[in-house]
C-alpha cells in the first residue's frame, strides 16, 4: 500500500481525536483569554483571567490542598500498597489469589460509589466510624468527620488511599515476583538479616516501579474531582477544596466560564510537566 | 504457625477492606425508616 493510503486509514481516527481532545483543549485556551460567562462571550481580555485567579486566596488555598492531597495520599497509598504486596508475596498457597481479587476489589469499584459508601460510614449520625468508636470508648460523641474544617480533607484522603492503594499493591506484587530468588539466598549465607534483606536487595529492585507509581498517583490524584465532589464538595468553607472542584466552583457556582478555563490551563499546565517526566522516565527505564 | 498468623492477618485485612462496601450494601437492603 501507498503511504497516502495508510493516511487514510488513519483519518477517522485522527478526527475523531481532534474533535473529542484538541477541540476542547483548544475551546478551553481560547475562553480562558475571553470574558466568558454561561449565557455568552463578551469578548477578548487577554490574560485578566489568569491574574484573577492567581489574585484568589481561594486558589493558593486549593493549591495547597491539591498538593498535600496527591503527595500525601499517594505515599501513603504506595507504602500500604507495598505492606500488602509483600503480605501477597509469602507463600500461603492458592490462597494468595483469592486475597489478591479481593484486595483488588476498591480499584474496580466506581470512584462514585466508593465514595457514597465512605460517606455513610464517615456521617456523624449514622456513621458506622463514629459509632465504632464510641463502643470502643474512643470518643463521648459523634465526630463530624466531613462537617468540620480539621478533619475534611482528611477523611477524603483516607478514601483516596483506600480506592488507591490496590493499584500500587499490584504494581509491587508484580515487580516483587520479579526478583531473582538466588540473591535472597546469598544474601541469608552472607548473614543478612530480614532487614538488610528488605533494604538492600528489595528495596532496589522496586526502585523504577515505585517512580513510575508515584508519577501516575500524582498525576491521577491532582486531577481527582470525584471523590473530594462527592465527599464534601470542597466545604465546609472550602477546606478541603482542591483544584478541580474549584474549577467546577468558578464555572457553573459563579458562572464565570473564563476563570474556570484559566484555572484549568494551569492545572493542565501542572500535570502535562508530570506527564513529561513520566513518559522521559519510561523511555530511559531499564526493562524489569 | 507463621502461615496461620498469615493468613489471619490477611483475613483481617480482607474484612477491614470490604467493610465500606458490606456496609453498603447491607443498609442498601434494609428499609427506609
Amino acid at each position: 500500500m501507498k503511504k497516502g493510503g495508510a493516511y487514510l486509514l488513519v483519518l477517522p481516527a485522527f478526527l475523531f481525536t481532534l474533535f473529542v481532545m484538541f477541540y476542547p483543549l483548544g475551546q478551553n485556551l481560547l475562553n480562558s483569554l475571553h470574558k466568558v460567562t454561561m449565557m455568552r462571550d463578551f469578548g477578548w481580555i487577554g490574560p485578566a483571567n489568569y491574574s484573577a485567579v492567581v489574585n484568589d486566596p481561594l486558589f493558593w488555598l486549593a493549591l495547597k490542598n491539591s498538593l498535600s492531597y496527591s503527595v500525601v495520599g499517594t505515599t501513603v497509598s504506595m507504602t500500604v500498597g507495598l505492606f500488602m504486596a509483600m503480605l501477597l508475596n509469602q507463600l500461603i498457597g492458592r490462597l494468595t489469589s483469592v486475597f489478591k481479587f479481593i484486595y483488588m476489589i476498591p480499584w474496580v469499584v466506581s470512584p462514585v460509589v466508593a465514595g457514597f459508601a465512605w460517606k455513610w460510614l464517615l456521617n456523624d449520625q449514622f456513621g458506622m466510624v463514629n459509632h465504632l468508636l464510641i463502643r470502643l470508648g474512643l470518643i463521648s460523641s459523634g465526630i463530624l468527620w466531613l462537617g468540620q474544617a480539621q478533619t475534611a480533607l482528611l477523611s477524603v484522603l483516607i478514601a483516596r488511599v483506600s480506592q488507591f492503594f490496590p493499584f500500587a499493591m499490584i504494581m509491587f506484587y508484580a515487580a516483587l515476583q520479579n526478583i531473582p530468588q538466588e540473591q535472597y539466598e546469598a544474601a541469608e549465607v552472607d548473614g543478612a538479616g530480614s532487614s538488610a534483606k528488605f533494604i538492600h536487595i528489595t528495596l532496589p529492585h522496586l526502585k523504577s516501579v515505585a517512580v513510575v507509581l508515584l508519577l501516575l498517583g500524582l498525576i491521577w490524584s491532582f486531577n481527582d474531582f470525584n471523590m473530594v465532589y462527592i465527599m464534601t464538595r470542597g466545604g465546609p468553607i472550602h477546606s478541603s477544596m482542591v483544584l478541580p472542584v474549584l474549577v467546577r466552583e468558578y464555572s457553573f457556582v459563579l458562572y464565570d466560564l473564563g476563570k474556570g478555563s484559566a484555572l484549568s490551563v494551569i492545572i493542565f499546565a501542572v500535570l502535562l510537566t508530570l506527564s513529561a517526566v513520566y513518559l522521559y522516565l519510561l523511555g530511559k527505564r531499564e526493562p524489569i | 504457625m507463621k502461615k496461620f498468623l498469615l493468613i489471619s492477618l490477611m483475613t483481617l485485612l480482607a474484612v477491614l477492606i470490604l467493610f465500606p462496601f458490606l456496609w453498603m450494601l447491607s443498609t442498601s437492603l434494609k428499609p427506609i425508616a
